[in-house]
């Protein structure tokens, strides 16, 4: 796997690391995440995971909102 | 004349709505439906002064005008309801000014369906410590409002939030929304059609028809319709870049400091791979612990109360009748009511507490994963476990879940999670069969194998679903997204209230029903065939007059077997035969078809009515009963066999009401009902016929 890729999505982020909010492939998952205030420029840090590493919590402008690791996928990140 | 003021509190979820909401109407609230619509609202009074009181409604938390699931559904649509009927003085809108930005997209929203609106800046501490100043005075000079800023869980800035409500509220020309974003030959149809002169209101209104239900607006003339989807990008992406602008003249961020650090913390170990599942346990193990020690000692009371109030009254009033109306009927069917109010109290309280410090969020957080499993989701998990207090309120809250597939399956299989009405079937029938004794000391015997029925129940709930989710079809909305609030320190009064409201709502309901049912009962089994009845009664009379001491006793037995409820349990034991059951325990679970809770009730006025020696117990009672054999009724496997049947059966007509409200038709309970009832006598016949 090529870690220094600049794009990737949000489940290939590790715990900790923060990106920056790209496309969002998926149009009920990007509308649900356009009214939390969770749209593309937006900083994101993977806060913590689930004991079974799915799903993720992910903090966005300050408050935290999990997301299950199918829906990650369609979230693209560049990475910080 | 004394002034009304009507408001609505509407705010995103997790904005401390609610606390507020407690914190102006105390603790007298009532849930109610709205007229005309099968939505549940939460509404609540406050008085003022002699001559103004504020009358407040409570809408679920949502995030926008464009609602995803059913609870914001419900709340979106009342906004747009009050909007076209301008029904409302004020909309007290609640936002979190932590997470202001995010707060600000709803309230634009709302502002530009030209509502009269106050903005409420709420958890003022939460915003300081991360360094948020924000300039109220300018916020609400440039919105044209009153901004008020609160700290709804230390009380702050309501006094101040009552002053703005009771003054006029002002009209404001500021908008978000430029009305000459979409072309005017659309709006100005639109407008035609809806006599309303507002761009914002027309268009929503154009995409939900159906919330105007007086007279629904006939859309169907309409060409080229604006595209849901975009509208609804361009809406909220477009406000989000006013509110971005707003902010940068109104806040200032001294420190980044985050507050949510020591939140953090503990989700490090909340969420942890190991201790997660270790807390959750415990903590349900806490609070079931708590439920049944805490109950005991008001249960008792409550118990004793109706002991003395039924002598007194036994002694008081003349022997005949009425008497027996008042001590074997009615008496009995009350305290039967009031004996589980501690129970479903303290339950209610206990969720409700780890709701408000933010822990159910986690639940759902880490039970995600495996819930999938079983076609469920991991919100899914706070309907469940209130399932174990009730499931008819459990089942509305199944509406937080977006997904309809997994909602569907939440409801259907909430009602087989051990309820607060089972617990006092299961109590009696465990007492009849397993010792009153403790293990290693602590540990109560009859406790432990009341958490096996409660593990039953949970183990029953997740394979049913796990086989349901085959014949159910999948939805478009398929995602599990969720806020999760930092933890805070719960507000007891919250806890309170919900503890209230609930056991109101509890003994009105549920109460008529039992109540209503115990009277039938005992008329039924008081009067039966006048000639049979006159023939048993002189069969007697020798033994009578000579002083025999059973021959009352079987005197009572005898009319309760030839009584009309005789004669109807009679008809039906072929039926429960195979399960090992008589006709007293037919006719108990003919009437807890009601509600579960009614058989303890029926079983003391049956008994009542056969051994009216009042000096032992119901327990001791049907110990001594047998069949005409001469064999004991209640064997171990009669009992556990009875016990599933209970586990099972789908003895709740709210709940079968709720279910048909909540997916829309009778299809579902329906299949439920037929399910459950084939389970419970399925379950009964195996274990009767193999052990028995």
């Amino acid at each position: 796997m090529c870690q220094n890729r600049l794009v990737l999505n949000l489940s290939e982020l590790r715990k900790g690391e923060k990106g920056i909010i790209g496309k969002i492939s998926r149009a009920d998952v990007f509308l649900k995440l356009l009214d939390m205030g969770c749209v593309a420029g937006e900083e994101i840090q993977v806060q913590f995971i689930a004991p079974m590493g799915d799903p993720i919590a992910i903090l966005v402008s300050g408050y935290t909102i999990c997301i299950r690791i199918a829906e990650a996928r369609v979230i693209e990140i560049k990475k910080i | 004349m004394k002034r009304e003021i009507r408001i609505a509190l509407a705010g995103n979820p997790n904005s401390g709505k609610s606390t507020l909401f407690n914190n102006l109407t105390g603790l007298d609230q009532k849930i109610s439906n709205y007229p005309g619509t099968t939505v549940d609202l939460c509404q609540g009074t406050k008085i003022v002064d002699d001559s103004i009181s504020i009358n407040i409604i409570d809408l679920p938390g949502f995030y926008s005008l464009f609602p995803k699931g059913e609870d914001e559904k419900v709340a979106s649509d009342e906004m747009l309801r009050l909007a076209y009927y301008e029904q409302v003085d004020v909309v007290v809108y609640v936002a979190d000014a932590s997470n202001l930005r995010r707060s600000l997209m709803l309230f634009s929203q709302l502002m530009d369906l030209k509502l009269p609106i106050v903005l409420v800046l709420n958890m003022q501490d939460l915003a300081e410590a991360k360094g948020l100043k924000i300039d109220t005075a300018k916020l609400s000079e440039v919105l044209g409002i009153s901004v008020v800023p609160i700290t709804a869980r230390k009380g702050k800035g309501i006094d101040k939030l009552i002053e703005v409500l009771v003054d006029k509220i002002e009209k404001t020309t500021f908008t978000f929304y430029p009305s000459n974003f979409f072309e005017n030959s659309i709006s100005n149809t639109i407008q035609l059609i809806t006599n309303k002169t507002n761009v914002y209101l027309n268009l929503l209104l154009s995409f939900h028809p159906d919330i105007i239900q007086k007279e629904p607006i006939d859309f169907s003339g309409l060409e080229n319709k604006v595209d849901y989807e975009t509208f609804q990008t361009n809406d909220t992406l477009h406000r989000f870049k006013v509110i971005d602008e707003l902010l940068l003249f109104c806040t200032t961020t001294t420190k980044k400091k985050s507050s949510s650090d020591l939140s953090l913390k503990i989700d490090e170990i909340v969420t942890h791979k190991y201790w997660g599942f270790l807390i959750f346990i415990a903590v349900f193990f806490l609070v079931f612990q708590a439920l049944f020690n805490l109950a005991a000692f008001p249960m008792d009371w409550i118990e004793g109360i109706f002991m003395w109030i039924s002598n007194l009254l036994g002694d008081v009033i003349p022997d005949g009748l009425f008497n027996k109306f008042i001590v074997q009927g009615l008496i009995p069917g009350i305290s039967g009511i009031l004996v589980f109010v501690p129970q479903i109290a303290i339950l209610f309280g206990l969720l409700t507490i780890l709701e408000d410090i933010g822990y159910m969020s986690r639940v759902s957080f880490i039970m995600d994963k495996i819930m999938r499993n079983f076609g469920l989701n991991g919100k899914s998990v706070v309907p469940l476990v209130g399932g174990m207090a009730c499931a008819v309120g459990s089942i509305m809250a199944a509406r937080t879940i977006e997904n309809k597939k997994e909602r569907l399956l939440t409801i259907f299989v909430t009602p087989l999670m051990s309820c607060s009405a089972r617990l006092p079937v299961y109590t009696l029938l465990i007492s009849l069969i397993v010792p009153e004794k403790n293990i290693f000391g602590i540990i109560s015997l009859q406790g432990l194998m009341l958490l096996g029925m409660y593990l039953f129940g949970v183990i029953a709930t997740l394979i049913v679903a796990g086989i349901v989710q085959f014949f159910v079809k999948n939805d478009v909305k398929n995602y599990f997204i969720m806020e999760m609030p930092v933890y805070r320190v719960p507000v007891w009064k919250n806890a309170l209230a919900t503890m209230i409201s609930k056991s109101k709502a509890f003994v009105m309901n549920a109460g008529k029903i039992i109540l209503a049912v115990s009277v039938l009962l005992w008329i039924l089994g008081t009067f039966g065939p006048p000639n049979k009845f006159k023939a048993i009664e002189e069969k007697y009379t020798v033994r009578l007059d000579a002083g025999d001491s059973d021959a009352e006793a079987q005197l009572n037995a005898e009319k309760l077997e030839y009584s009309y409820l005789g004669f109807l349990g009679k008809g039906f034991e072929p039926i429960i035969k195979p399960l090992g059951f008589d006709w007293k325990i037919g006719i108990s679970i003919i009437s807890s078809f009601v509600a579960r809770e009614v058989f303890v009730g029926t079983l003391s006025t049956i008994y009542g009515l056969s051994d009216a020696d009042q000096t032992i117990t119901l327990k001791q009672k049907m110990q001594k009963d047998k069949w005409p054999d001469g064999r004991p009724i209640y064997t171990p496997v009669v009992a556990l066999s009875l016990m599933l049947f209970y586990a099972f059966a789908l003895q709740c007509f709210s709940t079968i009401a709720i279910v048909k409200r909540e997916t829309g038709g009778w299809r579902w309970p329906i299949i439920q009902f037929v399910m459950f009832s084939l389970l419970a006598y399925g379950a009964s016949f195996f274990v009767f016929q193999v052990f028995g």
